[in-house]
């Protein structure tokens, strides 16, 4: 919507007052929880904020440092891993999965929305998977590869930089599969059934013919709603690398995010000038890979 | 040396014998013992530590025996296991019970106080041969905080070995009446030491046995001797005299006539029970049931006593009631709750003015129920009536485990019998056995089918006991049932042990029992109220009826609305207050207030707003908002919050010297940033190294007290049997201001982690590269487990030897009840110097108490510091925490004299003072929270990817060094 000036602003509010009205409450509560808050990151970021003292505007000083910061490198990668590995697997996975459950009878397919959907809602629920690769030899993986006689000695899963990374993407996976699929099984339920009928008269020989010619670009608003959760759910990342691997304080930062940079620099090191500075960063990387996604899913 | 000091002891006896006149004993006898070690245990009598062998306790089985400690001690510990001191056990079982003992022998009848050597001597004589039951009544001079530990001798050596390190508990009385505070909260009293003198009768430890311990007594003249461990106690009345059962009931009703009392019911509060035999047994609140009395639905009312926080033997509550109406018989009715052990029974011993009145009262059974429930005297059909005299009476309810003792006994024996199988099998297979390999393990271990069956008879016997008296549908009946079927499956084809499903299987089953033997030991029990009413009269209600339901729970439900139950409150002081912040829980805060209302306000008239606060302390200094005070904030946190001009700098009060003196020296080097001293300590941790004494003598091993005898003595034998040593999981590395493997062996060596004015590191010298190799080639060449869960491994013997946490010694004795005896905490091992001396430095690690910048009235603040961190008042939350959250949270408080004050027997406390002569602190530079991480990095590089670790270190180092000069200058700006 493009504003031609202030004056048919003024006018047109005036007109719609009541429905103005009604926005307001949530606008406000937008504009202070949402919008100063990220304008407020992006004037901090230019500053050497420590959280205590008056910040200091030090101009683009941070984003010099963040670009010759090798830490940041690591970070950056892992995120473009998680995101454009995890993001797209779990993308696909969490589609087919919605289409292989929406073929199924009533009260399976309910259970299985509920499997699928629970890791997502209750929040933490990973935790168990501390449990699984414990690095003791008691804990469940290393006892039953060792029973096995795969493992002779047990594997700290969780430490090894070999292995600490793999797990985190194994697990952010497991957990964003619920994002979309519930999208994805709305989707599914609201194509029309005619259409499937008029489909089978002009010919469509197999499911897959459906599901490519008739399913898909019938529901391409949740596909677009379901991608772009999914790339900003696996940019902003961190807390399961965090609380399973150490995050920031894992070794060589083998899966250290850019939010877990972020976390060290706000919670750690109390340099909020270059945590916003990141922050701005990241902000810059979603807002440019959901304009990514937009190009490629606009056939 | 403290064997030395047995011998004085037993000299001193002998002078004694020789010389008769008692009085002169204490002239007669040289002081060898310099004053100053007065207040040591004499005669070590813990178990399994230096002197054990002395005194071992009774296991069951011989080798079970714990094993003569160290150095010169050995000898000693030798000696009398020469002299061979039989188990109570076998001492009854010797002597055949011939004579009729005619008259009791009074022993002494004056007040008898401990000569120097803390020994009070009485010479008798006996003329009837047989067992006598020794009683005796006792007071503390001094009061304390500490129960005196004690040896019995009969002619100068110990008659059994269970006649060693008995307890003469303290007794302790509420100091002021249950009173309110501004919000009408009752405010629990404090407990103070009520030195009243108390009849005793000696029973066993463990209240295995329920009749009292027995001496065997030929004709002729003999000594009895107590040993003390420390001088602060009288005894007087003692007496020996052949064993009474209480009498029966018939015989009780004959001997106290008196007409049934009917009328008004006598009622007795449990909360106003007047002396305690431990400072935690408290005044405690419950709101579950309406019909508490006190009862509030809105406010904290004290309305019971006890609960989890009563429930070892011989744990004893005193009512003394002032207003029986008529001498007569009365019935008894007990409101009480015991919602602890499901399915099993809390025992108390009933006494009535001193004495058990009849053969019911011995062992009276509370069974579990989560509800509240009444128990009225009856012997199953009939009621029983009790004696009161009119006006004054004394009640009194024992813990003691009746015929849950013998159950107790048999699971302890049980387990370790078990244990003992299950470390023969991983001596040859190993923790986890390969399931394609023929172990022939039958024939590698003779007696293991013998074993097996042993074990498993014993297991159905227990099974069968239990049942026997809870009933068969009791969940551990039926849980033991499944285990005792398991263990007939194993018992059938022996060799089936070496799978590693069923080795596991059976070692999860040993943990299982053990932790059983908890429920038999421990006799949890809470009274609300005790009432004895009348021939006529009704026993307490126990459960409240439905509309009594309803109404407490919607009064509930709108009190919800009125009370506020998440501030804390504030304590209102004459005009002045600060407000404090505390980062802990809520019991902890609590009794943090507790103690403000009834003793800092009062003293100094500042009022304290107290809060408990989790997180955003910094964000809300930030906004003006912050406290005045911070309280249990972590080790890194002062200079943090200092370098960015936040905090006060308490250095720069007058006698800020005299409050440091409260603290091991160097406590405040992480707390100190460019001269000015930013935090006060709390509380501090550091390992202590825990021994399986049992094992180790078994391998014929001693403790190491250096990483070399660790690493060439105790290692290759230890590994050979397939068992491990835990020297800390490899994650603690990740803690650089923390006991860990590498920073102990940095200082032991004599390196340390930054310079001396705290620009860089000091990682890139030869003794930081040699430390870290060898820190590294424990986990990556000697194959230390780099992860495990110390508790099992322990529990199993799997991991006979691990630093671990001092803290965990109280979690190790609640929760492994089965070792009691079995296993003992040591300084961890050190590097020996040249000088001979062994430097077992390890790095502590603290919580500190903070006064910000932003306070008004900086006086006010740093006399509120001044007291938190004051012995009396950290000994006492000490103490009171204890009494919430029991033995297992066991306060690690900074300040060193309050830490003697805690309940730590002798033995450990000289362990411990051992360690906290060489603690470390590590400073905390600016940018010193990257250290952490570098140092982690480098490790698990060389571990895990088999790096070489001083390229490793040298470029990590670098790192820390930049990271350290980039914050330097960040505030030198």
């Amino acid at each position: 919507m493009k504003i031609e000036n202030e004056h048919s602003l003024g006018r047109r509010i005036r007109k719609n007052a009541i429905s103005y009205a009604m926005l307001l409450p949530f606008m406000l509560c937008f504009f202070v929880f949402t919008v100063l808050p990220v304008l407020a990151a992006i004037a901090l970021s230019f500053t050497d904020f420590n959280m205590l003292q008056t910040p200091h505007f030090i101009g683009i000083e941070n984003y010099t440092r963040l670009f010759s910061d090798d830490i940041f490198l690591i970070a950056f990668r892992n995120t473009m891993l998680l995101a454009f590995l995890c993001g797209p697997l779990s993308y696909i996975f969490s589609f087919l999965m919605a289409w292989l459950i929406n073929e199924m009878p009533k009260p399976l397919r309910v259970l299985m929305t509920i499997i699928f959907y629970a890791p997502s809602v209750s929040a933490n629920v990973y935790f168990i998977w501390t449990y699984l690769f414990s690095g003791d030899s008691y804990g469940i993986v290393n006892a039953t590869l060792m029973n096995l006689g795969i493992l002779r000695s047990p594997v700290l899963w969780l430490t090894n930089p070999n292995t600490n990374l793999a797990i985190v993407m194994v697990v952010q996976l497991w957990l964003s599969l619920g994002v979309s699929f519930l999208a994805f099984i709305a989707g599914f339920q609201g194509v029309d059934p005619t259409m499937y009928e008029a489909g089978a008269i002009d010919g469509v020989k197999n499911r897959f013919q459906e599901l490519w010619y008739i399913t898909i670009p019938n529901m391409k608003q949740m596909l677009l709603f379901g991608a772009v959760m999914q790339i900003a759910g696996s940019f902003s990342c961190g807390a399961v690398s965090q609380d399973l691997t150490g995050g920031y304080q894992s070794v060589n930062y083998s899966t250290m995010t850019m939010l877990n940079y972020i976390t060290d620099y706000g919670t750690v090191r109390y340099e909020m000038g270059y945590a916003c500075c990141i922050g701005v960063i990241l902000f810059i990387l979603i807002v440019l890979s959901k304009k990514l996604i937009f190009r490629i899913l606009k056939w | 040396m403290k064997g030395i000091r047995l011998l004085a002891c037993v000299m001193a006896v002998l002078t004694v014998l020789a010389a008769a006149p008692l009085s002169a004993a204490a002239e007669n006898v040289p002081g060898t013992a310099p004053s100053s070690v007065a207040d040591e245990t004499p005669l070590e009598t813990e178990p399994g530590t230096e002197a054990a062998g002395a005194a071992p306790e009774d296991s069951g089985e011989s080798e079970g025996e714990p094993q003569g400690g160290e150095g010169g001690d050995a000898g000693d510990a030798g000696e009398s296991e020469e002299s061979g001191i039989p188990t109570y056990e076998d001492y009854t079982f010797e002597h055949f019970d011939t004579g009729v003992i005619a008259e009791p022998l009074i022993l002494a009848t004056s007040e008898l106080s401990p000569d120097s050597e803390n020994c009070i001597a009485m010479p008798f004589t006996v003329t009837d041969e047989g067992y006598y039951v020794l009683s005796f009544e006792y007071r503390y001079a001094v009061s304390g905080n500490k129960n005196i530990r004690y040896d019995v001798l009969i002619d100068g050596a110990l008659p059994f070995q269970e006649a060693a390190a008995f307890t003469l508990p303290r007794m302790w009385t509420n100091e002021n009446e249950i009173t309110e505070d501004s919000n009408g909260d009752d405010v629990s009293p404090k407990q103070v030491e009520a030195q009243i003198w108390r009849a005793y009768t000696l029973y066993d430890k463990e209240g295995y046995y329920a009749d009292p311990l027995l001496f065997y007594l030929m004709p002729g003249a003999h000594t009895l001797t107590v040993v003390m461990s420390a001088g602060d106690a009288q005894l007087k009345n003692v007496t020996l005299s052949s064993l009474e059962a209480p009498p029966t009931y018939r015989a009780y009703l004959s001997d106290h006539g008196g007409e049934r009392y009917d009328g008004d019911p006598v009622v007795v509060q449990g909360e106003a029970a007047t002396y305690k035999s431990e400072m935690y047994i408290i005044p405690q609140n419950d709101i579950t049931s309406p019909l508490n009395q006190p009862y509030s639905p809105a406010k904290i009312k004290l309305n019971t006593l006890g609960g989890a926080n009563w429930k070892l033997r011989g744990e004893t509550a005193v009512w003394e009631i002032e207003n029986v109406p008529q001498a007569g018989l009365y019935r008894l009715g007990i409101r009480f709750r015991q919602n602890v052990y499901e399915g099993v029974s809390a025992h108390r011993k009933l006494y009535i003015n001193g004495q058990v009145p009849f053969e019911e009262a011995a062992a009276l059974s509370f069974p579990y129920s989560p509800e509240w429930q009444t128990l009225t005297l009856s012997d199953g059909e009939e009621p029983l009536y009790v004696y009161l005299e009119k006006g004054d009476n004394e009640i009194a309810l024992e813990a003691v485990l009746g015929d849950s003792a013998e159950i107790a006994r048999e699971l302890q024996e049980s387990v370790l019998e078990l244990n003992t199988i299950y470390r023969d099998v991983i001596m040859i297979t190993g923790s986890s056995p390969d399931d394609y390999r023929d172990y022939s393990i039958d024939e590698q271990i003779p007696s293991l089918a013998g074993d097996l069956e042993k074990a498993g008879k014993r297991l159905a016997e227990i099974a069968e006991e239990i049942t026997a008296i809870y009933g068969s549908d009791s969940t551990l009946a039926s849980k033991l049932d499944g285990i005792v079927a398991q263990m007939q499956k194993v018992t059938q084809k022996p060799s089936s042990i070496a799978q590693s499903g069923v080795l596991s299987t059976f070692k999860s089953n040993i943990s299982t029992i053990g932790s059983w033997i908890g429920q038999f030991t421990e006799q949890p029990l809470q009274i609300d109220r005790m009432e004895f009413f009348g021939e006529s009269g009704t026993a307490p209600q126990a459960k409240a009826n439905f509309a009594q339901s309803v109404a407490h729970s919607v009064r509930r439900f709108i009190a919800s609305f009125t009370e506020d139950y998440s501030t804390m409150g504030s304590v209102e002081g004459g005009g002045r207050s600060i407000t404090v912040w505390v980062q802990s829980g809520r019991d902890q805060v609590n009794v943090i207030k507790q103690l403000i209302t009834s003793d800092f306000t009062p003293k100094t008239g500042i009022g304290v707003n107290l809060e408990l606060v989790t997180g955003a302390i910094i964000e809300a200094t930030l906004a003006g908002q912050g406290p005045d005070i911070g309280l249990s904030r972590p080790v890194a946190d002062p200079v943090n919050f200092a370098m960015r001009g936040a905090l006060y700098d308490l250095s720069s009060f007058d006698d800020y010297e005299q409050v440091a003196q409260n603290f091991v020296p160097g406590a405040d080097i992480p707390f100190t940033y460019r001269g000015g001293v930013y935090a006060l300590p709390e509380t501090m941790t550091y390992q202590m190294m825990f021994c399986r004494t049992d094992i180790l003598e078994e391998l014929g091993l001693e403790v190491p007290k250096t990483w070399d005898e660790l690493l060439t003595l105790v290692y290759p034998i230890v590994s050979r049997n397939n068992m491990d040593i835990g020297i800390g999981n490899m994650n603690q590395i990740a803690a650089m201001n923390a006991s860990n493997i590498f920073t102990n062996l940095l200082y032991q060596m004599g390196g340390q982690i930054y310079n001396d004015d705290l620009t860089a590191t000091a990682l890139n010298t030869q003794v930081a590269y040699d430390a870290f190799r060898r820190a590294v080639e424990m986990y990556r060449d000697y194959l230390f487990p780099q992860e495990y869960d110390a508790m099992s491994r322990f529990r199993t013997g799997e991991m006979p030897i691990l630093l671990a946490d001092y803290a965990m010694y109280n979690v190790f004795s609640i929760s492994i009840p089965e070792l009691d005896g079995l296993w003992e905490m040591y300084p961890i091992p050190g590097v020996l110097k040249e000088d001979g001396t062994v430097d077992n430095s390890q790095a502590a690690t603290e919580t500190a108490s903070v006064m910000f910048q932003a306070i008004e009235d900086p006086q006010a603040g740093w006399e509120f510091l001044k007291w938190w961190v004051s012995d009396d008042v950290q000994a006492d939350f000490g103490a009171r925490i204890e009494a919430v959250l029991g033995s297992g949270g066991r306060y690690a408080t900074a300040n060193t004299d309050a830490v003697e004050q805690l309940p730590w027997r002798e033995t450990q406390l000289s362990a411990l003072r051992e360690q906290m002569d060489s603690l470390i602190f590590v400073e905390q530079p600016p940018g010193s929270y990257f250290t952490s991480r570098a140092i982690n990095s480098a490790f698990m590089t060389s571990v895990l990817n088999s790096e070489n670790p001083t390229e490793q270190l040298l470029y990590w180092s670098e790192q820390i060094d930049l990271e350290l000069a980039r914050k330097t200058e960040e505030f030198s700006r």
